[in-house]
């Protein structure tokens, strides 16, 4: 291999594009044939053009500080990760089949509760949980979905496996740069793709559309759809923005609503009303509808639940989705797929410790040094303890923690994620990474060809969350 | 098409031609200068009144030099005027309603900040100061072009346009009030300056060529004024633009408020004639005019960008 490959030296861990061995795997053969060609100089251009590309087209996301927000520049790396679409075909099957089974878990949880009955989950874990909504009870939304748009993070292990890290069923965001990554290197590198064939990932916002007119209350030929944001100071705001124009949809704001005295929610144009059929809804649940939750909540519109309740509108995800997106529930995915669609898991999780169990406690508190802790609500990668990288005091912390409230803690072993050669100050080096594909379930099911890559930009870091230093590849499904 | 958003593209439009009148007349400024004798009254100051700049710089300039003028137009966040203020707000309007522009708006606002980041500080002076307003110059006339190759002729697009004639409206009345009331006054004034003045009033508005095709090369005050002011073929002319909001708002529901105000604007128009009033006169019809011009603003915040519903 040329120069700049030659500090490639692999860690202990699963390599996207090179193969135990040191050769690169077959589908991406000619990717590296066509960089090792490239000198220093020529991928440090590249880079540039990159980072240029990147300021002009804007692309940007937002980080909370205690100085204020930052916007900024989006930090994408050229080499893209490549998996073989048969490979992809089968974890497809598997993501298709866990959005269904835990549609079916909402869907049970906010009607008849069986699932509590038979005892297959701890009721109080559900009913007690903070992302259950008591008024959503008794609601049953179009096809049975409540979560209509659910990004799931996937890792590799050691031997190449996927799975499933955490389901995302909330306001998941990120496929905005899944399709500006393609654009990026689309623009940087347009001779790779004249070697490969590659599944194209821009029918995203058509597919969203799709799903979401699936679900209107109205059927009319085409339905009134707008993509409900906190703002511009959110930090996806640039995401919404892009979505709402890749639908041909408005983009509100919750002051843009109304809901009137019959339940009919409208927004204000310049030409008068206009009845809102489907709300995309980028704001979380306490905060949509003052009248029900939070009252100090201004990003919400007042009025909105009842309008939902009198089926007059739809929103997606629905409200109470969430009560299926936490860690501990997280654990009760693989039985959920087995009581409700009678099938086996397509594809797996990872194996997890819940606090709130004694057995699994005890082992917890003993092994804390080897194991990832998790908070079971918090996203972003906030409040989670890597053991093996932390220090004795961190561990003494986090028993303490568990200790207090087993029922908000979870662990899992740590499992060192699949590493791809990445660009570092002019070097290629490894980082760890992971995969956040999305599933859109309507009338329909779609999962996204490949997904948004989240890379560990510092050495030896699992932390790929873009909020704490995590860059982004482009990823490619290739035939 | 949202209120909010539609309030918005408007002022993004404003922005934008304010960016590109504000390069015009320093460009045919600093043009004009250059002809006038060492010690003549005309000064730099004269710009800071066009946009109506006096608070603001004399705030926090002591003195009226030439580089704390330009200094004040092209990079001074407070002045609303200046081509970085206005390349920003417009920027930032773009960036909340991205989703209803053409997706390269926002790329080529962004390049445009970049551009203005590098190259401002540099361009004061005035040997780089001409390439720098001519791209600045270039690049508004790019995003127009953008928008008229472009643009859905929807609701979007009618607001944008809106934005730009009223801004272009407001800017022209400013530049034929800096000239009657401010420098014509001083006695002291050579006839031949005079004539460079007004001169500079055509470049400043880019009409210099269409007014001499059209009433002759002797630059003549009153003609100069009415050329400015009631030509019709003339794009930067206040009666072209007040005609072009009219058809603008035409298209919109709800309009007999607006409709009203512009039926006394327009009655302005067809009483005016440079060629009978004095100094005084005119100025007293500028700003009577300009007020209707900024009650016509407030009607269309309340009718459509802010409108009373349940």
């Amino acid at each position: 291999m040329p120069d700049i490959w030659k500090s490639y030296s692999r860690v202990d861990a699963y390599d996207e594009l090179v193969s135990d061995n040191g050769s690169p795997r077959t589908a991406s053969r000619r990717l590296l044939g066509l960089m090792g060609a490239m000198d220093a100089s020529e991928i440090a251009d590249r880079c540039a053009s990159a980072d240029r590309a990147v300021r002009e087209m804007g692309i940007s996301f937002t980080v909370y500080s205690e100085d204020g927000n930052i916007d900024r520049a989006w930090p994408f790396d050229l080499i893209p990760r490549i998996i073989r679409a048969s490979e992809w075909r089968r974890v497809t099957e598997g993501l298709a089949q866990r959005s269904r089974a835990l549609n079916a878990f909402i869907n049970d949880i906010y009607n008849r509760q069986k699932i509590l009955a038979d005892g297959l989950i701890p009721a109080e874990t559900v009913l007690e949980s903070r992302n259950f909504l008591e008024p959503c009870m008794g609601m049953r939304p179009a096809h049975g979905v409540w979560a209509h748009i659910c990004g799931t993070d996937l890792i590799r292990d050691r031997k190449g496996e996927f799975l499933v890290l955490e389901d995302n069923l909330r306001v998941p965001s990120g496929v905005s740069y899944m399709l500006e990554n393609r654009e990026l290197t689309k623009r940087v590198f347009p001779e790779l793709f004249e070697n490969y064939s590659i599944l194209p990932v821009d029918e995203y916002p058509s597919q969203l559309f799709r799903t979401l007119a699936s679900v209107s209350p109205r059927r009319v030929k085409r339905p009134t759809i707008v993509v409900l944001t906190p703002g511009i100071h959110n930090s996806a705001y640039f995401e919404h923005a892009f979505l709402a124009q890749g639908m041909g949809a408005e983009l509100v704001q919750g002051d843009d609503l109304f809901v009137d005295a019959e339940n009919v929610v409208y927004m204000r144009t310049v030409d008068g009303a206009e009845r809102v059929d489907v709300i995309y809804r980028r704001i979380d649940d306490t905060f949509m509808d003052p009248e029900v939750f939070r009252a100090d909540s201004t990003l919400g519109v007042p009025g909105l639940m009842r309008a939902w309740r009198a089926n007059n509108v739809a929103i997606c995800n629905a409200p109470g989705s969430g009560v299926a997106d936490d860690k501990v529930i997280y654990a009760f995915v693989p039985d959920m797929i087995r009581y409700y669609l009678k099938e086996e898991p397509k594809i797996n999780g990872v194996k997890t410790y819940l606090c709130m169990r004694e057995d699994d406690r005890e082992y917890v508190l003993e092994n804390i040094h080897k194991l990832v802790v998790k908070p079971a609500n918090e996203s972003g990668g906030y409040g989670i303890m890597v053991g093996p990288h932390s220090t004795p005091a961190k561990h003494r912390e986090f028993i303490k923690l568990i200790e207090e409230n087993p029922r908000n803690y979870i662990a899992q072993p740590t499992i060192s994620l699949s590493t791809a050669p990445t660009i570092i100050g002019g070097h290629i080096e490894p980082r760890h990474l992971d995969l956040r594909p999305f599933i859109l379930q309507g009338a329909d099911t779609y999962v996204t060809s490949g997904g948004l890559t989240r890379v560990a930009l510092v050495k030896g870091s699992l932390v790929v969350n873009s909020s704490q230093g995590g860059g982004s590849k482009d990823t490619w499904i290739v035939e | 098409m949202l209120s909010r958003v539609a309030n918005r593209i408007f002022w993004a439009a404003r922005y934008l031609e304010r960016a590109a009148n504000t390069s015009r007349i320093i460009s045919a400024y600093t043009q004009f200068i250059m002809d006038v004798p060492r010690n003549s009254c005309a000064g730099w100051d004269i710009l800071i009144k066009t946009i109506d700049g006096e608070d603001e710089f004399y705030a926090r300039y002591a003195k009226v030099t030439e580089y704390n003028v330009i200094k004040f137009l092209f990079l001074d966040p407070e002045n609303p005027s200046s081509i970085l203020a206005c390349v920003r707000g417009a920027r930032e309007n773009i960036r909340i309603t991205r989703d209803v522009m053409p997706a390269e708006t926002w790329e080529l606002l962004n390049e445009f900040k970049l551009f203005l980041d590098q190259e401002m500080e540099s361009s004061i002076r005035r040997r780089n100061r001409y390439r720098f307003l001519d791209e600045v110059m270039l690049r508004t006339m790019q995003l127009s072009g953008l928008f008229y190759g472009s643009m859905h002729r929807d609701r979007s697009f009618q607001f944008l346009q809106l934005g730009r004639y009223l801004e272009r409206c407001d800017m022209t009345t400013r530049l034929i009030d800096v000239g009657t009331a401010d420098l014509a006054d001083d006695r002291d004034l050579q006839t031949g300056l005079e004539v460079s003045l007004w001169a500079n009033l055509l470049d400043s508005l880019s009409a210099t060529s269409a007014y001499r095709r059209e009433i002759g090369p002797l630059i003549e005050p009153a003609e100069v004024i009415n050329f400015a002011v009631d030509n019709q073929q003339f794009p930067r002319s206040v009666r072209h633009c007040l005609d072009q909001v009219e058809r603008l708002i035409d298209s919109l529901g709800n309009n007999s408020d607006c409709k009203s105000i512009l039926g006394k604007a327009n009655k302005m128009l067809d009483r005016f004639d440079a060629h009978k009033l004095s100094r005084q006169q005119l100025h007293l019809f500028i700003d009577n005019f300009q007020l209707e011009l900024s009650h016509l603003n407030h009607t269309i915040a309340a009718t459509w960008f802010f409108p009373e519903q349940r």
